[in-house]
């Protein structure tokens, strides 16, 4: 028992790493989950784009061209005059375009003027781009035919409008039978729980594992008179217990921060999450065995987690990753737990319990023995060659 | 004396297993993983629109004008890209099956009720699809009503309708940098304030209380400020080197251009390992906990580099309007802004600006830190 | 006479309330070894601090070889090898290189820096292990070669600071041969440890601290000669009845008569054959006696009789 204890005693030196990692999940895990969370679409809606619009001309035209923009997309303060600013705003995504009127552009149109009238800034041939460029190209080509037809300019604004408004009616539906468009705040918030989770548990444990480690420790274990196989189960279960805390914590957490989008699914995603416990710990075990040295059991795990991350689809949808990296993934054991969360996210709930997610688990289960089973060599090996 | 100070200095340095894997290491492969995760993004922008694959389904008896409309969308443009590729059934029911496989994304159902758009959620590209229809509405609508009031500019309505007018341009600013380098340039910020490490760790050494060894130095006849500047030039040119290394592993091994030419990249990095290094000679002058030495660089790195965009792109940007003195005071936001700026726009006056703010931030650190320093007698050791 | 190597006068340095060194003077001729002697925070290390200018002191004056000991004083400084209670070297340097680096803060000729070198790495017996690293080193041997750090550049005035705490005898033992034979080399030695038999080996002269203060200074000798018991006797005695002990206490010399166990200690004062009247006592009286050993005193007994307290208190 004082094994057991002396384990769990000393997990308190990895409180603020734990609590530093736990942190970065609440909020870079809500956030990430919040903004990719989609529900399931039941009628047609018109994407709305965020819409900048400095007007230096503040004639009726250009009035009319605002408010019709107010109408259809959210309209934003550019907050700048500087265009170089505006095309910083829209490439880090504060606003989707920012439309600048020039002080001449009444001047130009009713002079029959036909290009280039307006200016915009946009990150790239983006879709939001492409569909505000033509909208704006629409309404233009309205007001321009109206004003050549012989209307005034009032008449022109009043009728492109009209005309716009009446559009807005199309024929449009939604025929949605699948789950699979859709990502619950659960999915988002496990997919990123594989990263810190795994953080979580690579440095806590294996910096509780280097103390055992310790020759001196460990020769004062051993001359204790505690059976091999007495203390060697102390250290397992301390170990499996710290994890399994942390692991509850961490599930618990997301439970509540998701009550609002519980479904039923929300049991197997624990199970995945379990399984992929059992990794973090065979794999704090590994790192344990090669390093008990902190600096470098942090810089190993970061570099290992980290990257693990970025190619198993936690940080970025493995649809935007190149087919060789999903295919290098695939002998990574967060690509078989993250597959598994796309797999919840994606089936019905009473078809998940099947042949594939068994798959997944066992996959996880197996890295899991395989990164004990290294931790065991290589500890062995060192305790051979006295490394 | 100095140059062997600097000289022993690079060797302790340089053998600190763990300052190499933190400076040298962890940088090449963390980009490796930005590689593996963005590389993709940075070469095809996920957001820039594709051609969309769209069904057609005609309920009508005869051949529909909205037909040909569809058609010559699905031709290529003048900028060489096409918009949509058609694909055209016979039943309703056909075409589901299609888009719930994802052969199509949508469809348009034309019957005698009008043209329907069928989709299986909402998004920017229903949206276009539903605004095809609408286009094309809005067309008869226009010449409708001209032809009640003003039938006889019918034809040059007619011709300006269908003319391919571009009322709206795009400014351009020369290079499109791609948003996803921001985060390369916050990796190499970074880097270079990693180096803050290296600055208390060459400190710890030559300060008597901070260390036994530091003892030794400060009861030598060897000018402790001469010391130090050795140990300051051996920490900077090493981080040059991993930041260097760096570049060059991005640049060529990973083949992402990062937009700045070399020469500039190499100052920009230089700068940005004396800024690590003089953040770190401030800490190390201002702590003494041998714990806090360690943590505080940590801390001041991952937090500057999380305010320069290195996990979240957006949040330098949200600064400057929430809290613009956030990115002046930030070392990483400068050095990330300084190499957006370049590849960007080029030199202006906001770049030269942004290097000014970070000599200065170097010169500043290096003062302070001579103040703390100066006083060589300590009070406990 | 000639000027002294050290000269403390009055020093304080206060931590707070509590007073570490209590107006405490010393001084120190060339050619000397002193030994400083006190428990545990008596204060030595933090008087060897003041006078290396590590530390800011409140009051007092500390001069070497004349002149005013400050941290921009070089040329004193240049003169001065310190040998660290802690190790203090540098673990990614090999043992060359770090006796290198530190006598090249004060050795900027290479060619004699060299030759410095390898007499420091022979004469702390490290020619044999200058390649390797101060982690593979055993303790003894990461000991000596602080020392070789610390003396490389030949200084003339060198402080060690309890350099042999935690160190094998053997090692101990090789330390303080070298230390004998720097002083012969004609370094001025301050030694400081709480360690009394290696002072009364090693040093000339010997300070005791305590609190702060200098409460005893001289020869081993002197200091020992200054104490009232001189002569310590202790016999198995299973008799101890009060006779006895009242006619053992009337012995020429002998001023005090203690029980201890199955022993009685006897306390001269002073004279000569006191083992020879205090047997003859017993034999003449037929008492029964088993062993007898006698003690002369020592420099803990010194410390004893002043402060009222062991030295490794």
């Amino acid at each position: 028992m004082s094994v057991f204890n002396a384990i769990l005693k000393s997990t308190k030196a990895c409180l603020v790493t734990i609590i530093v990692y736990f942190s970065v999940f609440v909020l870079f895990g809500n956030i990430s989950a919040r903004a990719t969370a989609t529900t399931k679409d039941t009628m047609f809606e018109d994407s709305i784009v965020k819409v900048a619009i400095t007007d230096n001309d503040n004639s009726a035209l250009s009035r009319g061209l605002i408010e019709y923009l107010n109408e259809t997309e959210d309209v934003v303060d550019p907050q700048t005059t500087s265009i170089k600013e505006m095309n910083d705003n829209v490439r880090f995504l504060i606003y989707d375009y920012a439309l600048i009127i020039p002080d001449d552009f009444s001047e130009r149109v009713k002079n029959g003027e036909t290009e280039d009238l307006l200016e915009f800034v946009a990150p790239g041939a983006t879709a939001p781009q492409y569909l505000l460029t033509e909208k704006i190209n629409t309404y233009m080509k309205d007001v321009m035919v109206y004003l050549n037809s012989g209307y005034s300019e009032d008449e022109s604004i009043a009728l492109t409008k009209e005309n716009m408004i009446k559009l807005s009616d199309t024929k449009a539906s939604i025929m949605d039978n699948a789950d699979e468009n859709h990502r619950s705040f659960y999915t988002g918030m496990f997919t990123f729980n594989g990263y810190t989770l795994m953080m979580i548990l690579c440095i806590s444990i294996s910096s509780v594992l280097s103390f055992t480690k310790d020759v001196d420790v460990k020769n004062r274990i051993s001359v204790s008179g505690m059976h091999f196989k007495t203390r060697n189960f102390a250290i397992i279960a301390a170990v499996f217990c710290i994890g399994i805390v942390i692991t509850v914590a961490v599930t618990i957490f997301v439970g509540l921060m998701g009550l609002s989008d519980t479904n039923g699914k929300f049991i197997f995603y624990c199970i995945d999450v379990i399984a992929l416990m059992l990794v973090g710990l065979g794999m704090a075990y590994m790192i344990s065995a090669i390093t008990t040295n902190e600096n470098i059991i942090n810089m190993v795990t970061n570099m290992f987690v980290l990257s693990m991350s970025f190619f198993c689809g936690v940080f970025i949808d493995v649809q935007f990753l190149s087919p060789a990296i999903v295919k290098f993934a695939h002998f990574l054991p967060l690509y078989w737990y993250t597959a598994a969360i796309r797999l919840i996210n994606d089936t019905p709930v009473d078809k998940i319990l099947g042949k594939t997610f068994y798959e997944y688990l066992l996959i996880e289960i197996l890295f899991a023995g395989i990164f004990f089973a290294a931790g065991l060599i290589i500890s062995k090996k060192k305790e051979q060659y006295a490394v | 004396m100095f140059l062997r100070i600097f000289v022993y200095k690079i060797k302790e340095l340089s053998r600190k297993y763990w300052l190499v894997g933190w400076n040298f290491v962890f940088p090449l492969v963390l980009a490796t993983a930005f590689f593996l995760g963005f590389g993709n993004l940075i070469k095809e922008d996920p957001d820039t629109l594709q051609t969309i694959d769209v069904g057609y389904v005609n309920q009508l008896d005869k051949s529909a004008g909205f037909e040909q409309v569809l058609k010559e969308l699905s031709k290529e443009n003048d900028e060489g890209t096409t918009l949509l590729n058609l694909h055209t059934y016979s039943s309703k029911d056909e075409a589901v099956e299609d888009m719930n496989s994802d052969i199509i994304f949508g469809f348009y159902l034309e019957s005698h009720d009008g043209i329907e758009t069928v989709v299986r959620s909402n998004s920017y590209v229903s949206t276009i699809m539903n605004e095809i229809v609408r286009e094309y509405n809005n067309y008869t609508d226009v010449i409708n009503d001209i032809a009640k009031k003003h039938p006889e500019k019918v034809p040059a309505a007619m011709d300006a309708i269908s003319s391919n007018n571009s009322f709206i341009s795009e400014h351009s600013f020369g290079q499109n940098t791609s948003q996803y380098l921001q985060y390369f340039y916050a990796l190499l910020a970074m880097t270079s304030l990693f180096s803050s490490w290296i600055s208390t760790s060459m400190l710890e050494g030559m300060c008597a209380n901070m260390s036994e060894c530091g003892k030794r130095v400060e009861c030598s006849p060897a000018s402790k400020f001469l010391s130090i500047a050795a140990g300051i030039l051996a920490g900077t040119l090493l981080q040059i080197v991993s930041n260097i290394i760096v570049v060059i592993y991005i640049q060529y091994i990973l083949g992402i251009n990062l937009g700045v030419p070399m020469g500039t990249m190499i100052i920009l990095c230089s700068i940005g390992s004396g800024l690590g290094i003089s953040a770190g000679i401030l800490m190390g002058s201002m702590i003494r906990n041998e714990r806090l030495l360690v943590t505080v660089p940590l801390f001041f790195t991952m937090i500057c580099s999380f305010f320069s965009g290195l996990m979240w792109g957006q949040i330098k940007q949200l600064l400057q309007y929430n809290c613009p003195i956030i990115n002046k005071i930030n070392p990483a936001a400068l050095l990330t802004d300084a190499m957006y700026i370049r590849s960007t726009y080029g030199p202006t006056d906001e770049f030269y600006q942004d290097t000014f703010i970070m000599c200065l931030m170097i010169v500043g650190c290096l003062i302070i830190s001579t103040l703390f320093l100066r006083r060589r007698k300590y009070v406990s050791l | 006479m000639s000027q002294p190597v050290v000269s403390i006068d009055n020093l304080v340095k206060r931590y707070g309330e509590n007073v570490a060194v209590d107006h405490f003077s010393l001084k120190i001729e060339e050619g000397e070894i002193l030994g400083l002697l006190g428990p545990n925070g008596s204060g030595k290390t933090t008087t060897i601090n003041c006078l290396l200018s590590l530390l800011t002191y409140d009051k007092g004056d500390i001069k070497i070889w004349g002149k005013e000991m400050n941290p921009s004083a070089y040329d004193i400084k240049s003169q001065i090898g310190v040998v660290m209670q802690n190790v203090a070297v540098i673990d990614t340097l090999n043992v060359y290189e770090n006796v290198d680096f530190f006598c090249g803060l004060y050795i900027n000729d290479k060619k004699l820096r060299k030759q410095y070198v390898e007499e420091a790495l022979e004469f702390t017996g490290l020619t044999d292990y200058k390649k390797q690293k101060p982690k593979k080193l055993s303790g003894g041997l990461l000991r000596r070669l602080n020392i070789a750090c610390g003396i490389a550049h030949k200084p003339k005035l060198i402080i060690f600071d309890e350099p042999t705490v935690a160190v094998d005898p053997q090692s101990r033992n090789a330390i303080l041969e070298g230390i004998k034979k720097m002083n012969k080399a004609g370094a001025t030695i301050i030694y400081t440890s709480h360690y009394m038999e290696e002072v009364e080996e090693l040093c000339s002269r010997v300070v005791i601290m305590d609190h702060g203060k200098n409460i005893a200074n001289g020869t081993s000798n002197e200091l020992k000669s200054s104490l009232i018991s001189r002569e310590k006797i202790r016999i198995g005695l299973p008799n101890k009845s009060p006779e006895i002990l009242a006619g053992l206490k009337e012995i020429n010399h002998v001023y005090k008569v203690k029980e201890d166990a199955d022993d009685v200690i006897i306390k001269c004062d002073g004279g000569e054959h006191n083992l020879v009247h205090v047997l003859s006592y017993l034999t003449d009286n037929n008492i029964p006696f088993g062993h007898v050993t006698t003690e002369l005193p020592t420099l803990n007994d010194v410390f004893l009789e002043i402060t009222g307290k062991e030295l490794r208190d």
